[in-house]
């Protein structure tokens, strides 16, 4: 079995070497802390971003996967990403991203699949991107934030971005960036426990209501972390639907929504993890292990055998069905 | 049994008539809709509240109460609430609440309870009207919103109202206002299909990370919303505990704490309230109905019946016995 982690972070030299030239010039910092880390950060922003040599030299992150039975890591780049930046440098980072991102999987058969990264402050350019690196060797999905500088999925101007993903057969793989809430979720690692889920909640939310999923209705959209606050709240979802005059515009039921979405496996305990599978179907749920972040799996492949009731039929589908056929691979 | 709903709202007249006469001078914007309904907007508050009849009729609220086979409804005081008052005025505001809350179980012949609205904006007088709203006949629980004014609920200042709370043996029971993260969720009702449960996720995490529960052992808290998104994030919230510098502090993990809350059925799925059983015990789950907004449930008692697997004894716990512990009733 071919197994696929769908959910793993990776910071190409390139792009560090980049961002060090040119960051300072684009409102960005780049330093290095106690440990001779890079770090990335913008004032005021939260969190800053740590680029550890476990997350960028490829023979340790090789090394990495081969500890924990991981054949395939899908390859996605976390905060910063690429929208803090002025639109031309926006799409240098992503070239460079994609770039190396297309090389590394060339170098490493079957080990690495590419995510494509997108200037999407300037949807002009991020189009241009698209159709240059959806061409690249390896490149088999597009990577967003769960929204663009605080704009929500559903903006009209990122339509031909759908639109052209799903017409090339790219599925959008989906990543919380910056999340909202300000002071409430200060402290107590709140930006991460509650941030993130609830970022992909309302880019669901988003995508769903604003229409992006009736539209393109060959655009797959994978949701990170179990999907985030998503699937537990489908019931306020078609109840708001039910009597609220914004929503009287949905087509279809709810619940028709939760099986549009795919999902990971990062729930981080074993019953909900079975209660996500009998509300979205085994066959919508990837492995994930959010390599190499501060909330990883370390053991992503035998956390799923602990999820209680697993059959084998699901675990190949987990494991690798799923992502086989939503990568086509 | 006596069948419990834990979850209705209430605007008394004579608290609309102390708006009407004194809410401008302490900041609030009074008007009327196109239906003759009082109305307070308040700056900075997305939702305009409007004081609709069949929320402030107490006939009309009996007449529902019977046709949804509910025997007691404990009555609570939803948006705005009272922190955005001038400290005075909010403790006014407070205490016609709570009186007429006392006057209406009166009148009622205890089918109506009342819940104690608290000026949490000037902690000294929240304890004081603590004190003299607990003493009122038929008060059967504090009323709180999950933050005042930006500040999660395990904020020093409001320690002493904790204190008193569990001296008093006085249950809590929580509601979203004023959810965080709006500036994201303005479209498709999410400020409430979202923000809503985001809160209680917020606030169940401030409780527990905050070190009320651990201070306050006996305090009993109730969470709306089937408890918003917590359940479904402990995972998330046990990780934190387990790997992170700020959650150090912690003696037990996250998931210890499921069963020091209660959560109210208002999931609008009764799949994710057999879940919540699973991971939280039917006997933490009341019934609610959040009448009369329209994302409540004008047959909360039949909406039990649709739960999966209940067994006849849990079916009793849920629609009644476990209110009246936690009401202790």
């Amino acid at each position: 079995m071919q197994i696929i982690d769908t959910h793993a972070h990776w910071y190409p030299q390139e792009f560090i070497d980049l961002l060090d030239r040119e960051a300072a010039g684009n409102g960005g910092k780049m330093t290095r802390n106690e440990k001779g880390v890079p770090v990335f950060s913008m004032p005021g922003v939260m969190p800053h971003s740590a680029m550890p040599p476990l997350m960028v030299q490829p023979g340790l992150v090789l090394g990495e996967m081969d500890k924990r039975g991981i054949e395939t890591y899908v390859l996605c780049l976390t905060n910063p990403m690429v929208y803090w930046a002025k639109p031309a440098f926006g799409l240098k980072l992503a070239q460079t991203w994609n770039d190396a991102s297309s090389a590394i999987c060339q170098k490493h058969p079957g080990r690495f699949i590419g995510t494509i990264q997108l200037p999407m402050q300037a949807p002009e350019l991020a189009a241009q991107e698209l159709e240059r690196a959806a061409k690249l060797p390896g490149m088999r999905a597009v990577y967003f934030a769960t929204h663009v500088n605080g704009k929500n999925l559903d903006a009209k101007e990122f339509w031909p971005v759908y639109e052209r993903a799903a017409g090339l057969g790219l599925p959008a793989l989906l990543h919380p960036l910056y999340p909202c809430g300000g002071e409430r979720i200060d402290k107590h690692f709140l930006r991460n426990l509650c941030g993130n889920p609830y970022e992909n909640g309302i880019a669901a939310g988003s995508l769903m209501f604003g229409g992006v999923m009736d539209a393109f209705p060959n655009l797959e959209v994978m949701l990170p972390q179990g999907g985030g606050t998503f699937p537990w709240l489908i019931g306020r979802f078609q109840k708001g639907m039910n009597v609220r005059k914004e929503l009287k515009h949905m087509p279809r039921p709810a619940e028709h929504y939760l099986r549009r979405f795919h999902y990971d496996t990062i729930t981080h305990h074993p019953r909900i993890l079975r209660f996500l599978i009998e509300l979205v179907g085994a066959d919508r749920v990837m492995l994930g292990s959010d390599y190499n972040q501060d909330m990883q799996y370390e053991r992503p492949v035998e956390f799923l055998d602990t999820v209680p009731g697993l059959t084998p039929q699901e675990r190949q589908l987990i494991l690798e069905g799923n992502a086989k056929r939503l990568l086509r691979l | 049994m006596t069948i419990i709903d834990a979850h209705a709202h209430w605007f008394p007249q004579p608290w609309i008539d102390l708006l009407l006469k004194e809410g401008e001078a302490n900041g609030a914007t009074m008007g009327k809709n196109e239906k003759g309904h009082v109305t307070i907007s308040l700056k900075g508050v997305a939702l305009k509240s409007a004081f609709q009849t069949d929320m402030v009729d107490l006939a009309v609220m009996k007449k529902n109460m019977d046709g949804a086979k509910v025997d007691v409804r404990a009555l609570s005081l939803t948006n705005p609430m009272v922190y955005w008052a001038p400290p005075a005025f909010g403790l006014k505001l407070s205490q016609a609440y709570n009186d007429a809350c006392a006057a209406a179980y009166k009148e009622y012949k205890g089918r109506f309870r009342g819940t104690i609205m608290l000026p949490l904006q000037a902690p000294d007088l929240a304890v004081k009207e603590l004190e003299r709203a607990s003493k009122l006949p038929g008060m059967c629980s504090a009323y709180m919103a999950m933050h005042v004014d930006g500040k999660n609920l395990h904020d020093k200042p409001l320690w002493p109202v904790w204190e008193k709370c569990e001296e008093l043996g006085m249950p809590v029971s929580l509601h979203p206002v004023n959810p965080l993260g709006i500036d994201r969720m303005r479209e498709f009702h999410m400020r409430n299909l979202c923000g809503n449960p985001y809160e209680a996720g917020v606030a169940a995490a401030s409780l527990i990370f905050g070190g009320v529960l651990d201070a306050f052992p006996k305090l009993e808290v109730l969470l709306p919303h089937a408890g918003g998104t917590f359940p479904w994030l402990i995972g998330r919230y046990d990780n934190g505990v387990a790997t992170r510098k700020e959650l150090a502090h912690m003696k037990q993990p996250a998931s210890a704490y499921l069963r020091r809350f209660y959560y109210d059925t208002i999931s609008h799925e009764p799949k994710i309230i057999r879940y919540l059983v699973d991971l939280v015990g039917a006997d933490r789950i009341v019934i609610g109905s959040d009448y009369n907004f329209d994302a409540g449930y004008p047959q909360p008692v039949d909406f039990v019946e649709k739960i999966p697997g209940l067994t006849e004894k849990e079916r009793k716990l849920i629609l009644g016995e476990n209110a009246a512990r936690f009401l202790k009733l």
